[in-house]
């Protein structure tokens, strides 16, 4: 699981940046924008947020546009004394690309930065925030994977196999419809899941939410538990599978989902008020 | 006396021929004839022929009880027997031969089935553990999957989900295979990693699982790694319940 980026001579291959320097007043907000090969698939775009938010939103385009802002507005002018603050960059970001995959590296010196991310949408993203902040991503096709120990993540209008962990956040992930092939896996340990199901898609399920709730307004068809033997030199055990399984539709992609002690929500698209 | 003159005709010629004869030793031979030719020879009696063909007779039918005797000697004879058993050794062999014709057709089919299962099952497992060395988070996922559909797992899949279990940068990922590997508990291997890769989890969702499936196994030898994970003083506070919990069951 080496990211290209580890090997020291691919860092060579650093194709380039565009550091657009947008400096406003009030946000203080920062733009970097990365232009991609348009000949060549679109690879993945890598992001860990050291504190603050990631919010992603999928286009049609070929370039990758950052913007970061921190979270809280520098204090005004020091009016006692009679120096004017010029204001300096509160976080360093840079950007490695290597055939089409970008990684994105930010350091902010302990600041809180929340991130705005433009991509293609066909691009898949792999995103960790470390503290402090949400993870959303908006309208991908490619595949996604997301942490976030404590904070909340939203995935909306995804369509591509995702992979989503949190420790004490919640997950809502409102799917555009499901790519058969790829399995989806959503853990929580103390937060509640809630997935949003395109009507008539296929999905199988397996649910596992020891202490909270599993709750359904989709048609679920359950399976019942199968026992399984296991012989450890004289002693036989019969041990009843931990996972609720289950099938939309007659079965499809495999969706995983493991919460602790959250609740699991299941739900049809009609039935959200939120649309994308 | 026609016999003598012809005797005397002969022996006149033999003297004309032989001149270094003496008269003495014609003499002698000319006695000797006459003595040869004036005896009598008697004729064969009846009786003698007679004899003769009894015996002829005597000896056919001894000729037939010899060949009867023969042929009832035959089928008693060990050479007999030798030659029944090659004989049905060699029809022995010529049905198999057909009958492998037959139905021999089904038994190298079941060959083939079970060489290519063989043969199926070994590209399972390497596409298993080219699968663990992909990127997404997603196939490898499906890799660990494929894993617990297995039947049987031999030690190179064990210990790349192990590896899986401690190193994958992915925490779901990691929880997939630590359920995978409980279904293969009854390898010794299996339990002496789980024990080990107790104190190398940080995830809440997996120390809890670790938790459960030590005290169902009853593992005493892993009350140490629990120890030194409670030493964590960011550990969740459930997880904590759980681990003390498992720790007082377990001693």
């Amino acid at each position: 699981m080496k990211t290209p980026f580890e090997n020291r001579s691919i860092r060579l291959a650093f194709i380039s940046i565009l550091f657009l320097m947008s400096c406003c007043a009030f946000t203080q907000s920062e733009d970097l924008i990365i232009e991609l090969d348009k000949v060549k698939h679109y690879g993945y775009l890598q992001f860990d947020n050291p504190k603050g938010s990631v919010n992603i939103n999928g286009y049609e385009g070929n370039m990758i546009i950052v913007t970061g802002t921190p979270r809280f507005r520098e204090k005004g002018q020091d009016q006692q004394v009679s120096y004017r603050k010029i204001s300096q960059p509160r976080f360093s970001l840079s950007a490695e690309v290597k055939d089409n995959n970008v990684l994105l590296i930010c350091e902010s010196y302990g600041n809180t930065i929340d991130f705005d991310i433009q991509v293609p949408n066909s691009m898949s993203v792999k995103i960790k925030c470390l503290d402090n902040g949400e993870v959303s991503v908006y309208s991908i096709n490619g595949e996604i994977e997301i942490e976030n120990e404590y904070g909340n993540i939203f995935a909306g209008n995804i369509s591509g196999s995702s992979v989503i962990n949190t420790t004490y956040g919640n997950i809502r992930v409102v799917f555009k419809e499901l790519v058969s092939g790829k399995p989806c896996m959503f853990t929580s340990f103390d937060g509640d899941i809630e997935v949003v199901f395109p009507e008539n898609e296929k999905a199988s399920l397996k649910i596992s939410s020891p202490g909270g709730e599993i709750l359904s307004q989709v048609n679920l068809k359950t399976y019942e538990r199968k026992a399984r033997l296991q012989s450890d030199q004289d002693i036989k055990r019969y041990t009843l599978e931990n996972w609720t399984t289950a099938t939309l539709n007659g079965g499809g992609t495999e969706i995983i989902i493991s919460s602790y002690s959250g609740n699991i929500i299941l739900k049809h698209k009609k039935d959200v008020t939120f649309q994308f | 006396m026609k016999k003598k003159n012809i005797s005397e005709r002969k022996i006149q010629d033999l003297l004309n021929d032989q001149k270094g004869i003496s008269d003495d030793e014609v003499k002698h031979l000319k006695k000797m004839y006459d003595i040869l030719l004036n005896e009598d020879i008697p004729e064969p009696p009846d009786s003698l022929d007679n004899r003769f063909y009894s015996l002829l007779k005597d000896s056919i039918r001894k000729g037939e009880r010899n060949y009867s005797a023969r042929l009832s000697g035959l089928f008693k004879s060990e050479s007999f027997r030798v030659m029944t058993r090659i004989a049905a050794g060699i029809a022995l062999f010529i049905t198999g031969w057909f009958g492998a014709g037959i139905t021999g057709s089904n038994q190298t089919d079941d060959k083939q089935i079970a060489e290519l299962t063989r043969e199926v099952s070994g590209l399972r497992q390497s596409l298993v553990l080219t699968m663990l060395s992909q990127d997404s988070p997603s196939e490898r996922i499906q890799a660990v999957n494929m894993v617990s559909e297995m039947n049987e797992a031999d030690s190179k899949i064990i210990k790349s989900m192990l590896s899986t279990l401690n190193n994958d940068p992915n925490n779901n990922v990691r929880l997939v295979a630590l359920e995978t590997l409980t279904l293969y508990v009854d390898y010794p291997e299996v339990r002496e990693g789980l024990v080990k890769s107790i104190s190398m989890q940080e995830s809440p969702l997996i120390q809890y699982r670790l938790a459960e499936i030590m005290q169902a196994l009853q593992e005493t030898s892993s009350v140490p790694e629990f120890q030194k994970v409670l030493t964590d003083l960011t550990l969740d506070y459930s997880v904590r319940e759980r681990i003390n919990e498992t720790i007082e069951v377990l001693l």
